[in-house]
């Protein structure tokens, strides 16, 4: 079983570190992290993700217009995105699936869990 | 039979597993996985290596792969069978195992689960806790803690690394609050400050201090435009704010924080203390008098109500008490606007799942519509009044509650485990029973909201079971969902004819699994609630409290305890109607009914037996007791004025019989015969008196 690689990117570095724990110790993910948008497009093309986690709310280049960043590359064609938003309204999250994430994820949430809701999210695709 | 599988993975159930997968990466996975849950893991690549482990010590649990470089992984378990003491086995397979080869695999080789990969970590932590459950004793043959969990010590490491700093965002929060309270401060960089908080020290744990930058964050977030109402908004939070940055100092430790991450468990709902638990209710009305006369309102029925006389104060008071249910009238203060208080109220943390009902004065559809899109659970165009707020807190308490439990008729364990897992993280109690030929006894005992069926099973088929469920009067109208791997059109009619409900197809998503079963399993519980219940009283109906007296009088005779019934008369009520009228009338049956209601426990059944008699069914109380019960009614109710239609005022009083189960073996109709007996002695000595 080849580990996966996957890129977090949050502006927040307490956020980073607790969910780089639990994604590859409990999700036995690969974790690369970058702290903008403007880092997350840098690195993208060489690390080739199989998934990326993004934070909605960023200074600069915010969570969507990375997200349509991202899109533009031929390399992330089918990769799935999934936001990480402290907003928990459906409605929030009905607006940013139509952006084209793959899935919304609410902070705060529990390390322990997250992994499996990245998992529920990649299977329910 | 009844067979409930364990699938908590509490703390204490630790043990030794074999992990026998020739794969390094999925048994590092594996490994800090079962570690991280407290056990120890003892890991082999073949089958030769697994012999050898085994000659050593028999694990608790055996997770074996499949296939091996040399051989098969059901030789292992061949090996086994013969021996005196065996482990749990779980037995992992890379291509989706037949239901067929599952069942052979279960009963022939004694395997307790099968799971597929990839594997789901969770779900292998709680198969392999069920399997403990069944072999180690608490505390007894156990792992020490001797390979302290990695994982576990460096998220610990981290969250007091966040403690140690959360002290001075906190601060840095509060300073800026008073700047922008002030008019002076960036609000906008103290919007993405609170944001900050709201999202980290959350994941890190303290839930109450992302519940009070989330409000905080979503205050100044309303204030964008230049609003007059931030000012005094942010004010109030600077207390909450101070008081937060206290008990983060001296709380070390204390429910600030979340528990120490030990071990994963999906549904640490504890069975009754959802009984014992307060309804609380946020009433956000800009009528103060009648929030008085709810807040009493909600006391008689043992609920909590916290008013709330505007949109701020609904915030402010929600974020300190963390109520269910919220009840939010339409009309508000000039300024306050109901539909975004439900949206601020259900964006606190913690609050994503408050039950909120609208109470309009006017009905429109389009305020109907605004309503419905705003996520509300429910829209009442009418005043509020004592009885509809009662019947709106007990719907919305029903849906919030999910107490509900359903009946699952499998003889697959590993099915049986699932759904329990499943459905038991959303609160819903799932009871298996894996001898279909025992489902009516079944339905008697359990009374479940609804009925989740295999339709394979040996011997008594899924058909066979619907079709006598439905030849039973008591359950025609029970909801059957049946669960099957073959879809064709063929067997769905089959299934229909036979009485189903709807179907499920095998392998069950667990999502569908729960929408489904949850949404018929709450319209089933509020049907038979509204159809149980009296119009005028809100109080059961003669059926329905008989069958819950019955079920309890035989509950407590298995128990050795005591149950009372009561009938109960109000005595000249054909005087009140006659000289006051019906209008009268009706309100006096209304109140008697409130009387009666507050003055037992929730759970007791009350009832409205017809006309002007009601009855009561006393669980664990001796005929002595319920009497002192009831003569604490009627001195009530004898405290009570009414007021004529003339202005005249009344008093009134009832008489009351009681029989208790105590030392005697009635059945419960002799009971109620017994004390209406006794009820007639009552009238005929002069009214106004209990006897038993």
């Amino acid at each position: 079983m080849n580990r996966r690689n996957l890129l977090l990117v949050d502006d927040e570095s307490d956020i980073r570190r607790v969910a780089h724990l639990s994604l590859q110790h409990i999700g036995g993910w690969h974790v690369h992290e970058a702290a903008s948008g403007a880092e997350a497009l840098s690195v993208v093309e060489e690390l080739r993700p199989d998934v990326v986690l993004l934070d909605v709310m960023m200074p600069e280049m915010d969570g969507p217009a990375t997200l349509a960043r991202l899109r533009e590359l031929p390399r992330m064609n089918g990769v799935p995105i999934v936001f990480l938003t402290a907003k928990a309204l459906s409605s929030d999250h009905e607006r940013l699936r139509t952006l084209g994430a793959s899935g919304v994820l609410t902070k705060p949430f529990d390390p322990l869990l997250l992994p499996g809701m990245v998992d529920a999210i990649l299977e329910g695709r | 039979m009844n067979a409930q599988l364990p699938v908590q993975n509490g703390p204490d159930r630790r043990g030794l597993v074999l992990l026998v997968d020739d794969d390094p990466s999925y048994r590092v996975l594996v490994r800090e996985s079962l570690q991280h849950a407290g056990h120890a893991v003892v890991e082999a690549a073949t089958l030769r290596a697994a012999r050898a482990a085994l000659a050593c010590r028999i694990p608790d649990v055996l997770m074996l792969d499949g296939s091996l470089p040399d051989g098969e992984g059901r030789q292992l378990l061949e090996h086994l069978k013969g021996a005196t003491e065996r482990p749990g086995v779980i037995f992992v397979s890379a291509h989706g195992e037949m239901v067929a080869a599952v069942k052979r695999l279960r009963q022939e080789l004694g395997v307790g689960f099968v799971m597929s990969k990839p594997t789901n970590l969770v779900e292998l932590n709680l198969h392999v806790g069920a399997l403990m459950e069944g072999r180690v004793a608490p505390g007894a043959g156990g792992v020490s803690s001797s390979g302290s969990p990695a994982l576990s010590a460096m998220l610990e490491e981290l969250r007091s690394g966040f403690a140690a700093e959360l002290g001075g965002r906190l601060e840095d929060l509060k300073s800026g609050a008073i700047a922008v309270s002030k008019g002076e401060g960036d609000a906008n960089a103290l919007e993405a400050l609170a944001h900050r908080i709201h999202g980290t020290a959350g994941t890190y744990g303290f839930h109450e201090v992302s519940r009070v930058a989330a409000a905080l964050e979503q205050t100044l977030h309303e204030g964008r435009g230049g609003s007059t109402q931030l000012l005094p908004s942010v004010e109030r939070m600077v207390p909450v704010l101070s008081d937060l940055i206290r008990q983060v100092a001296e709380a070390e430790g204390s429910q600030l924080r979340m528990p120490a991450l030990t071990t994963v468990e999906p549904q640490a709902r504890v069975e009754g203390l959802d009984e014992e638990r307060v309804e609380r209710v946020l009433l956000v009305h800009p009528d103060l008098a009648l929030c008085a006369e709810m807040v009493r309102c909600g006391a008689s029925m043992g609920v909590e109500v916290v008013p709330a006389g505007s949109e701020a104060e609904a915030m402010r008071l929600a974020m300190q008490t963390c109520p269910d249910i919220a009840v939010v009238q339409w009309e508000l203060s000039p300024g306050d606007d109901p539909v975004r208080c439900v949206r601020r109220l259900r964006m606190l943390p913690g609050m994503e799942e408050l039950q909120v009902a609208l109470i309009s004065t006017q009905d429109s559809v389009a305020r109907r519509a605004e309503a419905a899109r705003s996520g509300v659970n429910l829209f009442e165009a009418s005043p509020l009044q004592h009885l509809s707020f009662l019947a709106i807190v007990r719907r919305l308490a029903l849906e919030g509650r999910q107490s509900l439990k359903i009946l699952l008729i499998d003889d697959d364990p590993a099915f049986a485990a699932f759904a329990q897992m499943v459905l038991g993280a959303h609160g819903i109690e799932v009871v298996v029973l894996d001898e279909p030929a025992a489902c009516l006894e079944a339905l008697n005992r359990e009374s479940p909201d609804l009925v989740l069926l295999d339709l394979m099973m040996p011997g008594l088929s899924g058909f066979d079971v619907c079709r006598l469920v439905r030849a039973d009067a008591r359950w025609c109208e029970m909801p059957i969902v049946v669960i099957t791997a073959q879809l064709t059109p063929e067997v769905r009619i089959a299934a229909y004819r036979a009485g189903a409900d709807d179907y499920l197809a095998k392998p069950v998503v667990s999502e569908e699994l729960v929408v489904r079963v949850k949404g018929r399993a709450l319209r089933a519980r509020q049907n038979r609630e509204a159809r149980d219940r009296d119009g005028l009283t809100d109080l059961l109906l003669r059926r329905p409290f008989l069958e819950r007296a019955q079920h309890l009088l035989s509950v407590s005779r298995r128990a050795g305890m005591s149950l009372s019934v009561a009938l109960i008369d109000i005595d000249h009520f054909k005087a009140v109607n006659d000289q006051h009228g019906h209008a009268v009338g009706d309100q006096v049956l209304t109140i008697v009914g409130q009387v009666l209601r507050s003055g037992c426990r929730q759970e007791d059944p009350c009832a409205r037996w017809g006309g002007e008699e009601f009855a009561l069914a006393i669980p664990g109380a001796g005929a002595a007791e319920a009497g002192k019960l009831l003569n604490r009614m009627l001195a009530q109710l004898r405290t009570l004025v009414f007021m004529g239609e003339d202005g005249r005022p009344f008093q009134v009083t009832f008489s009351g019989g009681i029989a208790s189960s105590g030392g005697n073996d009635l059945d419960l109709n002799e009971l109620m015969r017994c004390a209406d007996a006794h009820l007639y002695t009552a009238k005929h000595a002069g009214r106004n008196r209990i006897c038993a």
